[in-house]
């Protein structure tokens, strides 16, 4: 392994271990937070009519009843084992069925990620070389249109248009990735889409404005006197140190898109995290609910560690510590 | 023997749209440069320096409306389409600008950027322009340029990362080196070091030079022709030793008698020029420099004056030279 990686490990290791303290008071405040929670688990287990010994013994097997502090330290114990508790219904484990929503979620995540920059980077290159022209003042306002418009609008009209009207794209449901590549593709494109009308538009915009930027500074007229043409001078000089900026707001976004989203998920019927949070507060089913609080933690800890060393990686003038 | 003029420059002239009427950036520029040959432009800021280069060059906005003609070895530039001029023009023209901390490019290797234009306009392979890139860093005086190569442009200094500019404007062994503003931004020591350096890099290649500058100092001794401009215009042009002996404007006459000298007693004011540059350039028809002369009268202010040359290309656009009216004693 070489240095340079080797401390490039490290600075990652350091971010992680930074990130932990954040974990823990997110998983304790949730945990001190389900008891303003109306109604109480036990009540939604057994249902309205149960009575105050039947509920007492419930809570007292679940541990319910104790101070929010010791069913944290209950709940922290197995946590690091790996042990989030079962589910509620079903009496799962926890970990188990959150992996398998969160690989749903994730893969719907990354899609609409790299469709989003795929799309919303050459375009705003492009763009930004024409800055003002009426083309761009065209995309510019398409743009701000999309970021207008709320989700639960885009994946009615989405559906509407791709699956009711030209009948391409089935309208709900889930296959897995494994289980058959093209049908999984097939049900993943709706719930891509949607979220990709606003990650296009903000990475657009972004973008754009970002290259518009570089596009002034004197490293680029140096080049243009260089003779070299436009694109050449997008791709080679202009791309590189607007990547920062960018990579900023593609942090954000992965930290949104992986918590998974609560509209296009129940919309679509997709058992992602979105959907399970959904169900899992509606059913009072609290270690659910804590485990995806502390996934959701995890990745934005994770996640900005990495931004943190693209950075570095993007950059030769800052130095990885 | 091929035409000894490498650039002509005739009648060139630059305005800008805007809201209140076309801004005059240039107007009528004429100006000439035989090869091997150093010209300097020396102006106020405003004075049209940079855009007479972004022009000649081609960068000029999209919007500039250009009349008059440059031509590069015979090449009339506005006669080519855009493609054509642009690798026309970057075969055979360096440019190193004024601050090179924003000239490089941060985030690339330093030898890459050297040979690039080369690899571009020459279609190098990686290994060429390795070697091309070394000897160049080495030519310029950059220490252990073998191992520069592959460092990064905030390794070095100001005076080296302008050294490595020079470096990459000579990669395609250009017949015009155009330095703008070459040392503006760097120590005086530094700028001296900067200046050499050109001059040796000249003497060996053969290249035409144009020192763009604000520095009479930089044109002094080491240039052989002057263009002062003023409001976008040409005030006088020729060889340097006769505009520095005899000023035929009144502008450049002020301009030289601002320069301080070690000889004038320490207890005098530094000499100025009155006044602003202009701002608006429209809609003016005298002598852009009227209002901040003391010379000047009703018809100069109406009246733009022509520049005529002597034999020896010597000439200035003044209705009343120096040689006419000097200049004011100077206040205590």
């Amino acid at each position: 392994m070489t240095a340079p990686m080797r401390s490039y490990l490290r600075a990652f290791a350091i971010r992680i271990a930074a990130g932990i303290p954040v974990v823990l008071l997110v998983t304790f405040l949730a945990t001190a937070l389900s008891d303003l929670m109306p109604g109480s688990a036990a009540q939604a287990i057994l249902g309205e009519f149960a009575t105050p010994e039947q509920i007492a013994q419930l809570n007292a097997a679940y541990g319910y009843d104790l101070p929010a502090w010791q069913r944290y330290l209950r709940w922290l114990g197995g946590a690091v084992q790996g042990d989030f508790g079962v589910t509620l219904y079903s009496q799962q484990p926890v970990a188990e069925v959150l992996l398998a929503r969160a690989a749903v979620t994730f893969e719907i995540a990354l899609a609409a990620m790299l469709l989003s920059l795929a799309i919303a980077i050459p375009l705003a290159l492009a763009m930004a070389a024409r800055a003002g022209s009426r083309i761009d003042g065209a995309f510019r306002i398409a743009a701000s249109a999309m970021l207008a418009v709320p989700t639960f609008v885009s994946v009615v009209v989405l559906s509407l248009l791709f699956s009711i009207t030209l009948r391409w794209l089935p309208a709900t449901g889930w296959v897995p990735l494994f289980e058959d590549p093209l049908e999984n593709l097939r049900h993943i494109a709706l719930p891509v889409l949607c979220l990709s009308v606003h990650q296009v538009a903000y990475f657009f915009r972004v973008a754009r404005n970002e290259f518009l930027a570089t596009l002034q500074q004197d490293f680029i007229a140096s080049a243009r006197a260089k003779g070299f043409s436009t694109p050449y001078i997008l791709w080679r000089h202009a791309l590189m140190p607007s990547l920062p900026q960018i990579l900023t707001v593609m942090g954000l976004s992965l930290t949104y898109l992986l918590g998974g989203s609560f509209i296009v998920e129940s919309f679509f019927a997709v058992p992602g995290i979105g959907w399970t949070v959904l169900a899992a507060v509606q059913d009072h089913d609290l270690a659910m609910v804590q485990a995806i609080l502390c996934l959701t933690v995890a990745i934005f800890v994770i996640v900005f560690a990495c931004v943190d060393l693209g950075y570095a990686l993007i950059d030769p003038r800052l130095e990885v510590r | 023997m091929a035409d000894p003029v490498l650039l002509d420059i005739a009648g060139l002239s630059l305005s800008l749209p805007s809201p209140a009427g076309d801004l005059q950036i240039l107007n009528d520029i004429t100006l000439r440069l035989e090869r091997g040959r150093t010209l300097g432009i020396v102006g106020e800021s405003g004075a049209g320096k940079s855009m007479l280069i972004r022009a000649i060059l081609g960068l000029a906005s999209r919007r500039a409306r250009i009349t008059g003609a440059v031509r590069l070895d015979g090449q009339h530039l506005g006669a080519l389409r855009e493609r054509d001029r642009r690798r026309y023009l970057g075969a055979r023209v360096g440019v190193v600008f004024q601050n090179p901390t924003a000239a490089l490019n941060a985030y690339q290797r330093v030898g890459p950027q050297v040979s690039e234009s080369a690899r571009v306009h020459r279609g190098l392979t990686k290994m060429q322009a390795r070697e091309l890139a070394i000897s160049l860093l080495d030519r310029v005086g950059i220490p252990d340029a073998a191992s520069c190569h592959d460092r990064f442009p905030h390794e070095f200094s100001g005076g080296m990362k302008q050294r490595i500019m020079i470096a990459s404007a000579l990669a395609v062994e250009p017949d015009l080196l155009i330095a703008d503003e070459a040392t503006t931004a760097l120590d005086v020591t530094v700028q001296k070091e900067i200046l050499d350096l050109l001059q040796i890099l000249q003497q060996e290649t053969g290249m035409a030079m144009i020192q763009v500058t604000h520095n009479l100092g930089v044109v002094a001794g080491r240039t052989d022709e002057v263009a002062v401009m003023y409001g976008g215009r040409l005030a006088e042009t020729g060889p340097t030793p006769q505009v520095f002996a005899a000023a035929r404007h009144q502008y450049t006459a002020q301009l030289l008698a601002a320069v301080p000298s070690l000889d004038s007693p320490p207890d005098r004011d530094l000499r100025s020029i009155p006044g602003q540059p202009p701002d608006r350039l429209i809609g003016i028809t005298g002598c852009p420099f009227a209002p901040r002369c003391h010379a000047a009268d009703a018809p100069c202010a109406d009246r733009m004056p022509v520049l005529r040359r002597d034999p020896a290309g010597h000439g200035a656009a003044c209705h009343h030279p120096p040689q006419d009216v000097p200049l004011p004693e100077q206040a205590r």
